[in-house]
């Protein structure tokens, strides 16, 4: 008996492509799965069941004429609600945009369309990316799939939720200050942010132009490398977009770690910050494990945390207040309290503090790849600690800033969060696999031979 | 209404934001403080050549 949460993308695809397994089967089986759990999770802002069955049932006719697309090709995902989908409405969780319908779908939509798979509907985000978790919105904020008494990350938590808990093993979110890799360290996936400009943000709802990245999250190494290879690529419509081909992202899984040199920044999680101890134990048994499998390891230092987080903060709290400017005078009392919150700031940052921290930017930029520049990869951190109580506001935003994930927003490097395991209270553990610009290839090749090592990613969580 | 929250009200009456309730005025206090303490790790002794990481480039239209 086919147990379909549990399926990942690669298995799906191989029994999909046999037909072996029904796209509609297979879809029905993840609808009742949802409904018989999301009401403890809102991983859904919107579920699209009756998309999804007729998708389905179009790839189940396509498969069974021999017309078979690819390994998406009747496979549900996730879209976390910033992403448009022509027809549906793109509310990025928020009153302000409850009744806004999309007229065209987003270029990653076009992609997994255009690729046969199955839209299971739009997930919970934070506010417009950045306020959450939120008890003031419209709908429900996620709640992690290993307890649901604690935040599963964000901003893109439904999505986290939705891969953890096997109601679809494919889902898109964005990152702009960890957003994809926050879910995916707090739900024990896998979350790629990308080189910057490596996926198309057109028809993404903006919250900073230039610290945007669009990214797939999975339960394993290899189904995030397949997600990413339908989404990359140039798209001349999106100003950001890199002109640099898109190579096979699993092209390198299976190569191994042997020679390759991994630069740790313990500093990070040691010194800038002193992580939770399991979080730094899960690390330092990684870095073993890769040992083990014959990659050297060397601590590297990019100075300090600080300067690239806050240049972050500048640079995104700027643009984001451009583009809710005209919203926050007209209506502020729409938002929810934390966004609103955390975007105002930007009201008070003047033209030579942004064109400023830009400069430092490409300063900090050249700073980091010239730190890469001796090893291959590097691994530090992704959160400082596992998972808060969600109904605890102090805490969670006590541990708001302890992450060193939006350097490589400010760098535009290739980031992973990657599961180390779990915390003695059962929530999950995680690290953080850096590359130079456009070297996914490596982030995976390392990422996956870690995993090989480790059963992280085949552990489910109990749903009750 | 002392003289730092009108100085603050006026400073956020100038930037827009001339809707706020009391609370979300509070929250602008916060804001500023927050926008302070940010701007305070720019650094300010930049080469003149050090060009912003989004300068623009013509040949891309190309």
């Amino acid at each position: 008996m086919t147990d379909y949460a549990d399926l990942t993308i690669a298995e799906a695809a191989d029994r999909i492509r046999n037909k072996e397994i029904s796209p509609v089967e297979y879809t029905q089986a993840l609808i009742g799965h949802i409904d018989a759990h999301d009401a403890k999770f809102n991983a859904f802002l919107r579920q699209t069941p009756d998309i999804a069955l007729q998708e389905a049932k179009q790839a189940e006719a396509d498969i069974q004429s021999g017309a078979w697309r690819g390994p998406l090709h009747g496979v549900p995902y996730g879209l976390k609600d910033i992403i448009d989908v022509d027809g549906i409405p793109t509310t990025a969780h928020s009153a302000i945009l409850a009744d806004n319908l999309a007229r065209t779908d987003a270029f990653v939509t076009t992609r997994l369309k255009a690729a046969g798979a199955v839209l299971l509907g739009k997930m919970a985000t934070h506010e417009f990316a950045i306020g959450g978790p939120s008890f003031d919105l419209p709908w429900p904020p996620a709640r992690n799939a290993w307890n649901r008494d604690y935040f599963p990350g964000g901003s893109s938590s439904g999505s986290g939720v939705a891969v953890a808990a096997g109601f679809m093993p494919a889902a898109l979110g964005t990152d702009t200050g960890g957003s994809v890799r926050n879910p995916a360290s707090m739900c024990g996936i896998v979350g790629m942010k990308a080189t910057y400009g490596r996926v198309s943000r057109r028809g993404v709802l903006p919250l900073s132009y230039s610290l945007d990245h669009v990214g797939p999250m999975t339960r394993t190494v290899t189904d995030n490398a397949i997600l990413l290879n339908l989404i990359a690529g140039h798209d001349p419509e999106d100003p950001g977009s890199a002109r640099v081909a898109a190579p096979d992202f699993t092209a390198d899984l299976d190569k191994g770690v042997n020679g390759l040199k991994i630069g740790v920044i313990r500093r990070f999680y040691r010194q800038d910050f002193e992580a939770d101890p399991e979080i730094t134990q899960g690390i330092e048994d990684a870095l073993r494990i890769l040992a083990d499998q014959g990659a050297e390891i060397h601590e590297i230092d990019p100075g300090p945390i600080a300067d690239y987080a806050s240049m972050n903060r500048v640079i995104l709290l700027s643009e984001a207040y451009a583009i809710h400017e005209q919203w926050l005078r007209e209506r502020p009392g729409d938002y929810g309290d934390l966004a609103r919150e955390r975007i105002m700031p930007g009201a008070f940052l003047r033209a030579v503090d942004y064109v400023n921290a830009m400069r430092q930017r490409a300063i900090l930029r050249r700073k980091f790849n010239d730190c890469l520049e001796p090893v291959d990869v590097a691994i530090t951190a992704s959160s400082m600690d596992p998972a808060c109580p969600i109904e605890d506001a102090e805490h969670c935003e006590r541990n708001y800033g302890r992450q060193a994930r939006a350097p490589f927003n400010l760098t535009g490097s290739p980031a992973l969060a990657m599961p180390t395991g779990f915390a003695s209270t059962g929530l999950p553990l995680s690290m953080q696999i850096i590359g130079k610009p456009f070297d996914e290839l490596t982030v995976y090749r390392v990422a996956r031979a870690y995993e090989r090592a480790t059963d992280w990613t085949s552990q489910r969580p109990d749903l009750g | 209404m002392p003289d730092d929250q009108a100085e603050l009200k006026r400073e956020i009456e100038r930037a827009g934001l001339t809707h706020l309730t009391d609370q979300q005025l509070a929250q602008a206090a916060k804001a500023k403080a927050a926008a302070v303490q940010l701007v305070q790790r720019i650094p300010r002794d930049l080469h003149m050549y050090d060009e912003p990481a989004h300068t623009f480039r013509a040949s891309e239209e190309v």
